[in-house]
C-alpha cells in the first residue's frame, strides 16, 4: 500500500501545532556537548595510535575554506590527543606518533601570525594583548618535536621529509618578513643559506631511503611511500630561489633607485644569484628522479581508491613540478621583455643600441618560448580530471597566457592559447580552485 | 498554473508614509557646511545649462531620464560621505529580488535629538537641499514632470557590496513621481564600469512588459545624479550586480506628487496612479501572452494506469537511476519519509555511469562562453521573460533538435532527462514514491548564468496539490553557502496578510515562524520533490557574476489525480 501526503504547507502548518505541544525539557542538565567526529576509515576503538592516525587523516581530507584553508579544530583535537598520549605513554613512542604530532603542529602554524606581524600589529594598536604564540613559536615546535623523533629512529624518512618541510617554512616565514626593508631581507636571507642547506640534507637522506633502499625497490611502489605533504617541500623550495631571484633584482637596481633601502650598501655583491639557480636546478633534479625512478602503477584505476597504488599521483606531481620549474625560470626573461617593450616606447637611443637591444630581446624571445614550450608539456602530463589536481589548470593558463603573449597578435596560434587558458581557468573555478573571473573577462572579450 | 505574486516591496525602499503635517521644515541646518553658501555645485542653475538638461532629457531614451555631475559641492558630498561611514549602520537585506546593505529611513533626519543632528548635520544639510522649492522647481522643469512634494521625504542610504544587486521593476508604488539615486562611491578612486553596479534601463515592447536585454548602462560616478520620471508600466530599471570588493554607496529616493495641503496637490491624483501601477497590470491576463516559457501540459500518448509498476518500468528507469532507488524496499521507505515531510531530497538520483555522460555534456557549456544578451543565445536554448518575473534559459516541450558542437552539448543530455521525466515509467515511479498518481506534466531544463539569471518568487493559483520536482545538476564548486545565489527556496505565504512576502526569508531563520519550508542549494545530481500545495511560493536566487558555473537543473510539475479526501494525512491508497 502506497501512502498519500498532505500539501507541504499544509503539512508544515500542522507540524508547528504539534511541535508546540511536544517540546520537552532537554534533560541533559547542562552537561557539556560531545563533539563526535566520524573518521576517514574505520579503526579499531582500542587501538589509540591507530586511531590518532586516522583523526589526522581525516583532517589532510577535510574541504578547504574560500581562502583555501582548513578548520584548524581537527588539528586542535590532534594535538591534545597526542598530549594525552604523550603523557600516559609508558614506553617510547613510534616515529609515527612523533610525525604527526610534528606536523599538526606545523600545520597549525598557519593559524598564527609570524613574529613580524605581531611586531607591526603591536605598534599599529599599541594593544598588550596579542596572541603569544607566533607562527615560528609553532614551527619551532614541529622541528623539536621531529627532533625528539628522529633522535630515536634516526633513518625515518617521513620524520626526515617533515623536519625538512619544517626547516623549508620557517626559512619561508623569515625571508618573507615584510616588517623588515629589503636590504635586511636580503642580508636575512644570506643568513638563511646555511638553514636551507641543513633542509635539503634531510630530504635528500629520506628520498634516498625511499628511492635507492632494497625495501622499497622489492615492492616496486616507490610512489607509495611519498606523501602530498613532502613532494611540496620541494614546490617551497622553489618559491624560496624565486625569492632570492627578487632579492637580488632589487639588490641591483639600488644603486639606480632615488629612496633605495640603505642596508643594500652594507652588501658585498650577489650573495642570492648563485643560491637561486641552484636551488631551481635542485627542485627539478627531485622531479626528475621520480619521473625516473618511480614506475608507474600496475593497476587499471588512477586514483589509489581504485588500485590502492597513488603513484599516477606521485608521477602527476612530478610532471607539474617540472612544469612549475619551467614557469619560474622563465618568469625573469619574461619581465626583462616586458620591461625592454615599455623602454622601447620612449627609446630615443642611436641605432646601434637599438640592433644590440633587438638582439639581446631576440634570445629573451626564443629562450621564453622555449622554456614556456616545455613548461606546457609538463603541465600537460600533470594535467587529470579530478579536483584534487586542480592546482595544475591555473598553472598550464599561466604558461599558455604567458607563450600567446608572445606570439602575433590575433594570429591563430595565439587565440587558441587564450581559449585553451580560458577553459582551464573556468575548470579551476568550478571546482573552488581560485577566482579568475578578471582574468577570463579580458580574455574573452 | 502560477502567477507572480503580489508584492508590496518592489524596491528596496519599504515605500514607507512620512507622517508629518508641517510643510515647512523646522530643522535648522549645522554649521558644519557653512551657512549660506549654496549645497549645489557652481553652475548648476545657470539657464543655459539646464536647458540643456531639459533637451537631453526630452530627446531621451529607451525613456525619459537625466544625469547631473557634479550635483553637489563636493565639500559637502565628501562631509556626508565621512558621516555615512563613521555614524551610520547598516542592515544587509536580502529577497528575490534584492540583495543590498540599507539604512533605514531618512525621511525623519529631523526627528532626531539634537546630538544626533549635529553628527549628521552634513546629512541633513543634503536632505533639505535635495528637497528645496528651488532644487524641486528645477528638477520639474528639466523632467517636465509636475510639481513635487516637500513634505514627503522618501530617501535611504544603500550600500552595494559585492555581490548586490536589484532586480528589474518599474519603481511605481504610491505617489513617486521621480526617482533618483545620488552616487557616493570613494571620490578618490574613480569607480570603474566593470566594477558592476550601473543603473541599467529597459525599453519595454508593449506596455508593463519589459525587453529582455537591458538597453542603456549609467555606471556610478562620484557626485553623480541619474534619475527619471517614474512612468508606469515603461520605468523598468535594475541594478547591475556589484562584481568587486568595494563598496557602491548611494542617497536614492523618490519626489512625490504633491501631498494635501501643498500647492500643486490634486485631490485623486494619487488613486489615478495607483490604477496603472503595474503591481496590478502584472495580474493582467492579457500580458501573460508575452510570458516565456509557456506552461503547456503533456500527457502521456495513451491512457495508462501508473499504479503498476512493472519490471519493464524498472529495466527502463535503470539506465537512468540510481538502482537503490528502484529497490522495492527503499522506495516505501522514501514514500514514508514523504509522507511524513511532503518533501524530499535525493542525492545521487541519476547512476553513476549516466551522471558522467550527463556531466560530461553540462562541462562543455559551462566552460564555453557565457552567452550574455538574447541575441547570443544559441538554439536550442531559449530566453525565458519578461525580466521583471524571470530570466534564465530553457528547453521546453517544443525546443528544437540540435546537434552538440564543441561549445554547445548541454542540450542533448538535458533533453533526455526532461523526457525521462514524462515518460509512463517515471510516473509509475512517482507514484511509488508519492502515492500521487501523475496526469500530466509540465518539465523544463534550465541554465541559470552567472549575472544574469533569476526566478522571482510565484505562487500557485490553484487550489489543486501538484507535484513539483528539481533535479539539481549543477557540477560546478562554490554554491552550498548560498553566497553567490542560485539557490532555489520554498516557502510559506504569510497566514496574516494572505500575502506572500519573499523579504522575511532572510530575517526569520529559527523557530516555528519561519517561512522557509526548503532551501536547495545548487548542486549536483539532486532531485528534491515536494507536493505543493496553495500558499507556497518558490523562486531561483539570482546568480552572482562570481559563481563558478551556471546553475543547471531540469524543472517539472507533475497535475496529479486529486485524492478523495485532500485532508486526511498519510492516506492509503491501493497499489
Amino acid at each position: 500500500m502506497v501512502k498519500r501526503p498532505q500539501g507541504l504547507n499544509k503539512s508544515s502548518k500542522s507540524k508547528k501545532k504539534q511541535r508546540v505541544t511536544s517540546e520537552l525539557p532537554s534533560g541533559n542538565g547542562g552537561e557539556p556537548e560531545q563533539v563526535t567526529i566520524e573518521l576517514d576509515h574505520e579503526v579499531d576503538p582500542d587501538d589509540e595510535l591507530g586511531q590518532l592516525n586516522a583523526l589526522y587523516d581525516t583532517f589532510v581530507n577535510s574541504p578547504v575554506d574560500n581562502n583555501g584553508f582548513k578548520s584548524p579544530k581537527l588539528l586542535y583535537g590532534v594535538i591534545h590527543e597526542c598530549d594525552r598520549l604523550l603523557r600516559n605513554a609508558t614506553g617510547a613512542l613510534p616515529s609515527r606518533f612523533h610525525n604527526v604530532y610534528a606536523l599538526s603542529l606545523l600545520e597549525l602554524s598557519k593559524f598564527h601570525v609570524s613574529e613580524g606581524e605581531k611586531r607591526s600589529q603591536q605598534s599599529e594598536q599599541q594593544d598588550e594583548d596579542m596572541p603569544v604564540d607566533t607562527t615560528e613559536a609553532y614551527i619551532e615546535a614541529a622541528i623539536d618535536r621531529a627532533d625528539v623523533g628522529l633522535a630515536a629512529d634516526e633513518k625515518s624518512p617521513d620524520l626526515l621529509f617533515t623536519r625538512a618541510k619544517a626547516e623549508i617554512a620557517l626559512i619561508s616565514v623569515k625571508i618573507n618578513d615584510v616588517t623588515l626593508t629589503p636590504g635586511v631581507r636580503y642580508m636575512v636571507a644570506v643568513e638563511m643559506i646555511e638553514n636551507i642547506q641543513k633542509a635539503i640534507k634531510d630530504y635528500e637522506v629520506a628520498e634516498s631511503i625511499i628511492l635507492d633502499s632494497p625495501e622499497s625497490d622489492a615492492n616496486k611502489k616507490k610512489g607509495c611511500l611519498y606523501t602530498k605533504d613532502q613532494l611540496d617541500t620541494i614546490e617551497s623550495l622553489l618559491k624560496i630561489a624565486e625569492n632570492f631571484n627578487s632579492l637580488e633584482y632589487e639588490r641591483e637596481i639600488a644603486p639606480f633607485e632615488t629612496n633605495s633601502d640603505p642596508a643594500f650598501e652594507k652588501v658585498d655583491g650577489p650573495l642570492l644569484a648563485e643560491q637561486q639557480r641552484k636551488l631551481a636546478e635542485w627542485s627539478k633534479k627531485r622531479w626528475e628522479q621520480i619521473l625516473e625512478k618511480v614506475p608507474e602503477g600496475k593497476g587499471k584505476g588512477k586514483t589509489p581508491e581504485e588500485d590502492g597504488d597513488h603513484s599516477y599521483a606521485v608521477i602527476r606531481r612530478a610532471n607539474r613540478g617540472m612544469g612549475e620549474y619551467y614557469l619560474s625560470i622563465s618568469a625573469p626573461i619574461i619581465s626583462r621583455l616586458e620591461a625592454s617593450d615599455d623602454d622601447d616606447g620612449d627609446d630615443d637611443d642611436d641605432d646601434d643600441d637599438d640592433e644590440e637591444v633587438t638582439e639581446e630581446k631576440l634570445n629573451d624571445f626564443q629562450t621564453a618560448k622555449g622554456l614556456l614550450t616545455k613548461a606546457i608539456e609538463y603541465l600537460l602530463k600533470a594535467e587529470h580530471d579530478s579536483e584534487h589536481d586542480a592546482a595544475v589548470y591555473p598553472l598550464i593558463a599561466e604558461a599558455q597566457i604567458s607563450l600567446a603573449n608572445l606570439l602575433d597578435n590575433d594570429s591563430d596560434e595565439q587565440n587558441v592559447l587564450y581559449n585553451e587558458a580560458v577553459a582551464r581557468l573556468k575548470k579551476a573555478q568550478r571546482l573552488g580552485y581560485g577566482d579568475y573571473q578578471e582574468q577570463i573577462a579580458e580574455l574573452e572579450l | 498554473m502560477t502567477s507572480s505574486t503580489k508584492r508590496e516591496n518592489e524596491t528596496v525602499q519599504e515605500g514607507e508614509e512620512v507622517k508629518r503635517s508641517k510643510v515647512e521644515d523646522e530643522v535648522k541646518e549645522s554649521s558644519a557646511f557653512p551657512a549660506g553658501k549654496s549645497a549645489f555645485s557652481e553652475g548648476l542653475f545657470n539657464d543655459e545649462r539646464k536647458d540643456g538638461l531639459k533637451k537631453y532629457i526630452e530627446d531621451s531614451g529607451p525613456y525619459k531620464h537625466g544625469v547631473i555631475q557634479p550635483l553637489v559641492n563636493d565639500e559637502l558630498l565628501r562631509k556626508v560621505r565621512k558621516e555615512i561611514m563613521e555614524e551610520i549602520m547598516f542592515t544587509k537585506k536580502e529577497t528575490d529580488i534584492y540583495k543590498v546593505y540599507q539604512t533605514g529611513d531618512l525621511a525623519n533626519l529631523s526627528g532626531l535629538g539634537e546630538e544626533e543632528l549635529k553628527r549628521l548635520s552634513s546629512l541633513n544639510t543634503l536632505r533639505n537641499a535635495l528637497y528645496s522649492q528651488e532644487f524641486r522647481d528645477y528638477l520639474s522643469y528639466v523632467t517636465g514632470a509636475g510639481p513635487l512634494s516637500g513634505v514627503k521625504k522618501d530617501l535611504s542610504i544603500n550600500v552595494y557590496q559585492k555581490g548586490c544587486h536589484l532586480l528589474n521593476h518599474d519603481d511605481v508604488i504610491g505617489s513617486r513621481r521621480v526617482s533618483y539615486i545620488l552616487y557616493l562611491p570613494d571620490p578618490d578612486e574613480p569607480w570603474q564600469a566593470k566594477w558592476g553596479g550601473a543603473l541599467r534601463l529597459y525599453s519595454t515592447l508593449t506596455p508593463n512588459i519589459p525587453s529582455t536585454d537591458w538597453e542603456l548602462k549609467i555606471p556610478p560616478a562620484w557626485n553623480q545624479l541619474a534619475f527619471f520620471t517614474v512612468q508606469p508600466g515603461l520605468s523598468f530599471h535594475d541594478v547591475e550586480e556589484v562584481y568587486v570588493d568595494k563598496p557602491r554607496m548611494s542617497i536614492s529616493g523618490w519626489f512625490h506628487i504633491p501631498q494635501p495641503g501643498e500647492p500643486g496637490f490634486i485631490e485623486g491624483e494619487q488613486e489615478e496612479i495607483e490604477g496603472l501601477s503595474s503591481l496590478k497590470q502584472l495580474e493582467s491576463k492579457k500580458l501573460e501572452e508575452y510570458d516565456y516559457p509557456k506552461e503547456e501540459q503533456h500527457k502521456p500518448s495513451e491512457e495508462v494506469d501508473v499504479t503498476k509498476f512493472e519490471q519493464d518500468d524498472r529495466d527502463y528507469l535503470a539506465k537512468y537511476l540510481n538502482e537503490k532507488l528502484l529497490d522495492e524496499g527503499s522506495l516505501e521507505k522514501l514514500n514514508e519519509t514523504f509522507c511524513n515531510e511532503s518533501m524530499i531530497e535525493i542525492n545521487d538520483f541519476l547512476n553513476a555511469e549516466y551522471a558522467k555522460i550527463v556531466k560530461e555534456a553540462i562541462d562543455v557549456d559551462d566552460i564555453a562562453k557565457v552567452p550574455g544578451k538574447s541575441t547570443e543565445v544559441p538554439q536550442p536554448w531559449e530566453v525565458a521573460r519578461p525580466p521583471h518575473k524571470a530570466r534564465y534559459l530553457y528547453l521546453g516541450e517544443h525546443s528544437q533538435k540540435v546537434e552538440p558542437t564543441k561549445t554547445l552539448a548541454a542540450h542533448t543530455k538535458l533533453q533526455e532527462v526532461r523526457e525521462l521525466f514524462q515518460s509512463v515509467a517515471f510516473y509509475r515511479w512517482l507514484y511509488k514514491l508519492s502515492g500521487m498518481a501523475p496526469e500530466s506534466d509540465s518539465v523544463i531544463a534550465r541554465r541559470f548564468r552567472p549575472g544574469y539569471d533569476f526566478t522571482l518568487a510565484t505562487t500557485s493559483n490553484s487550489e489543486d496539490s501538484v507535484l513539483e520536482g528539481t533535479l539539481s545538476l549543477t557540477p560546478s564548486k562554490g554554491w552550498l553557502d548560498g553566497e553567490v545565489g542560485g539557490y532555489e527556496l520554498t516557502m510559506s505565504v504569510d497566514e496574516e496578510s494572505k500575502e506572500a512576502d519573499p523579504a522575511v526569508y532572510g530575517a526569520q531563520t529559527e523557530g516555528d515562524d519561519d517561512p522557509v519550508l526548503l532551501t536547495s542549494q545548487a548542486n549536483w545530481n539532486v532531485f528534491s520533490l515536494i507536493v505543493r500545495d496553495s500558499g507556497i511560493l518558490r523562486f531561483v536566487k539570482y546568480v552572482s557574476r562570481n559563481a563558478t558555473g551556471s546553475r543547471w537543473d531540469v524543472s517539472a510539475t507533475w497535475q496529479v489525480q486529486p485524492s478523495e479526501d485532500d485532508d486526511e494525512e498519510g492516506e492509503e491508497t491501493e497499489n
